[in-house]
């Protein structure tokens, strides 16, 4: 049996009408990118900390928006770096990296939100310590954690794929696209989930807005 | 169209674009759905401007020391 490691796309079923997306793999990447996957690939401690500082932050900020929380998104994004330090020779070049490690990223973030979901649960009361709004004015700061606070709640009504798919083309802006090749599902089958995932979210977030507001009017 | 269709395309439509067409039309001249669209924008920004990667001060040096480890261990 084939040990699912997260760098292989997971396959999904095929819609009604589906095609998988291959058109990002028509994208040629940034030559100082191949160069640096080149030399990691030889095992150099250097390239390797330089791909790292390149790409830490889209990756963390991603499994952040997947799993909401500052902690679970640091150890997401070591076990994606680690993941590929060791296997960067399944990497195909003439595919965009940035996409290679999105994927990744999303299937690292499922499985850690698979596993440790129902000890995290209850904890989204006490995020005291998030350091949301550096540099903000209070009311800001106060504003955005609210909306913070309302918005990891929400994303709990959705379903692991629902949710990744909500967060990389409505929060992180990739187009679809890129989404379908990350998801490895067909375009059709993204769109179908992203319209589910935006119906639920948004009228799980409306329900809280509309309860947030008749309280502050009681 | 009728309201209610109306809902459901404002349900389904992308945030980063804007209603066209029949709805377009629709939303000009129904007070009630404009509303429910104003409510969807500002659910959609709401959605945008949350969950910033704002990370602690300590984050990366914690990251590094654990990607450290965990390299050393080789942890997967």
């Amino acid at each position: 049996m084939l040990k699912d490691d997260g760098l292989e796309p997971r396959k999904e079923e095929e819609g009604p009408n589906g095609r998988f997306a291959k058109s990002a793999g028509e994208f040629s990447e940034d030559p100082q990118v191949l160069a640096l996957i080149a030399r990691v690939k030889q095992k150099d401690e250097a390239a390797f900390k330089e791909l790292v500082e390149r790409y830490k932050t889209q990756v963390a900020g991603l499994a952040f928006k997947m799993v909401g929380d500052y902690e679970d998104a640091k150890d997401i994004s070591q076990i994606v770096f680690v993941k590929t330090f060791y296997n960067l020779k399944s990497f195909d070049p003439k595919k965009k990296f940035a996409t290679w490690l999105f994927r990744i990223t999303v299937n690292a973030a499922i499985d850690y939100w698979r596993r440790y979901k129902k000890h995290k649960h209850e904890d989204l009361e006490e995020a005291e310590g998030t350091p949301i709004g550096v540099g903000l004015s209070p009311e800001a700061v106060y504003f955005r954690k609210d909306a913070s606070e309302r918005i990891k709640k929400a994303l709990e009504v959705l379903s692991p794929k629902q949710r990744s798919i909500f967060v990389l083309r409505d929060m992180e802006g990739l187009d679809i696209t890129e989404v379908a090749t990350i998801m490895n599902m067909p375009q059709v089958t993204v769109r179908w989930y992203l319209h589910r995932s935006r119906t639920k979210i948004r009228s799980e977030l409306a329900r809280r807005l509309r309860a947030a507001g008749a309280k502050k009017k009681a | 169209m009728d309201c209610r269709k109306v809902v459901e395309a404002l349900a389904r439509h992308d945030p980063a674009g804007r209603p066209e067409g029949a709805v377009e039309r629709h939303l000009a001249r129904c007070s009630d759905c404009r509303q429910t669209y104003e409510e969807l924008r500002a659910v959609d920004a709401t959605v945008r401007e949350a969950l910033v990667f704002e990370h602690p001060p300590d984050f990366w040096e914690d990251f590094y020391q654990g990607l450290k480890s965990r390299l050393k261990a080789r942890e997967i």
